[in-house]
C-alpha cells in the first residue's frame, strides 16, 4: 500500500466556517468523510445535515469548485431540500453567505421553504433536479 | 444520468475502476483484511438511493463510488482529507471492471465519470500507481 501526501497546507471551507462561527458565538456540528469527495455534516437533533462534495472541472462538467447540500432526514428517508455552489478556495465574502445558510438550516431551523428562498437569493444557487416519481419532498 | 442501461460495454476500453480516501479511512481495514469495500447502507438500493448517492452525494446507500480516472479519485480522495483536517495522505483502491456484474453498475456523474456500484465491491486492491496498474 501506498500512500500519497503532497504536503498542501490552505484555508478549508470546513475550517473557515468554524472560524466565522467562532467569532460569530456558535459552533456548527462537525463533519465526516463520507464518500469519494465529499463530507457529511452529523445529523442534528432537528434531522438535519448538510453535505459537501468537491466538484471537478472535466468532461461535460464547467465548474470547478464545491457544491453544499441541505439534507432533511425523515422516517429514514433523506429529502434534498437546497443545494448551492462555492468556489473552491473560501473567501471572506462568501464565507459569511454560506455561514448564513448553514446556521439558518442546521441550528436555527428555518422551514424548508424558508430555507429554499435564502439559497435562491444565493449567487450560487443550483436547482434541485426532482427526485423520481413518486417520492416526497420536505415542506 | 441515473439509467439503469449495462454500462459495462461501454467501458471495455477500461481496466479498472478506481476509488479514493482518505488514509484514515475505516475502509482500509477492510480491504487490507478482505479485499472488499462496502457500502454504508447495504440495503439501501433503487431509484432513489441512486438519486441521492449520485446527484448530490448522500452516501448512505447500498452503492460505492468509483471513477474509470485514477486522477479523480486522488483529487477527490484528498480533497476529503484537507477538507476533514487530516494527514492529506491518500490512497487508491482498485478493482477490475470486468468482475463486477453488469447488473450492479449505474452511471454517475459524468463530470467525474462516476460510476456506481450496488453492493459490497469484492477483490479490491491497492493502486500504487499508473504504471502499476498498466502492467496488469
Amino acid at each position: 500500500m501506498t500512500t500519497m501526501n503532497d504536503g498542501r497546507q490552505k484555508q478549508t471551507w470546513l475550517s473557515a466556517l468554524a472560524e466565522a462561527a467562532k467569532e460569530q458565538g456558535f459552533e456548527l456540528p462537525t463533519y465526516d468523510v463520507y464518500g469519494m469527495g465529499s463530507l457529511r455534516s452529523v445529523t442534528t437533533l432537528g434531522n438535519r445535515f448538510v453535505t459537501l462534495k468537491r466538484l471537478l472541472r472535466r468532461g461535460k462538467s464547467e465548474f470547478d469548485g464545491v457544491e453544499w447540500a441541505l439534507w432533511q432526514q425523515l422516517d429514514e428517508q433523506p429529502l434534498l431540500v437546497a443545494c448551492f455552489r462555492d468556489a473552491l478556495e473560501p473567501k471572506h465574502e462568501s464565507v459569511e453567505l454560506t455561514l448564513k445558510l448553514v446556521k439558518g438550516w442546521l441550528v436555527d431551523e428555518w422551514s424548508a421553504d424558508e430555507t429554499r428562498r435564502a439559497v435562491a437569493g444565493n449567487p450560487g444557487t443550483q436547482s434541485v433536479q426532482p427526485p423520481p416519481v413518486g417520492v416526497a419532498v420536505a415542506h | 444520468m441515473l439509467a439503469e442501461a449495462n454500462l459495462i460495454d461501454s467501458l471495455q476500453d477500461f481496466t479498472w475502476f478506481y476509488r479514493g480516501v482518505p488514509e484514515e479511512s475505516p475502509e482500509l481495514r477492510d480491504v487490507v483484511e478482505n479485499g472488499e469495500v462496502r457500502p454504508r447502507r447495504p440495503g439501501n438500493v433503487g431509484e432513489y438511493a441512486r438519486y441521492c448517492h449520485s446527484i448530490n452525494e448522500m452516501t448512505d446507500t447500498g452503492y460505492t463510488s468509483w471513477t474509470i480516472d485514477r486522477g479523480i479519485a486522488e483529487e477527490l480522495a484528498r480533497f476529503a482529507s484537507e477538507q476533514a483536517g487530516l494527514s492529506g495522505a491518500i490512497v487508491i483502491f482498485r478493482v477490475r471492471i470486468d468482475s463486477i456484474d453488469d447488473s450492479r453498475v449505474f452511471e454517475g456523474l459524468a463530470g467525474e465519470d462516476e460510476y456506481l456500484v450496488e453492493g459490497i465491491v469484492e477483490g479490491v486492491a491497492f493502486s500504487e500507481g499508473v504504471d502499476d496498474d498498466n502492467d496488469e
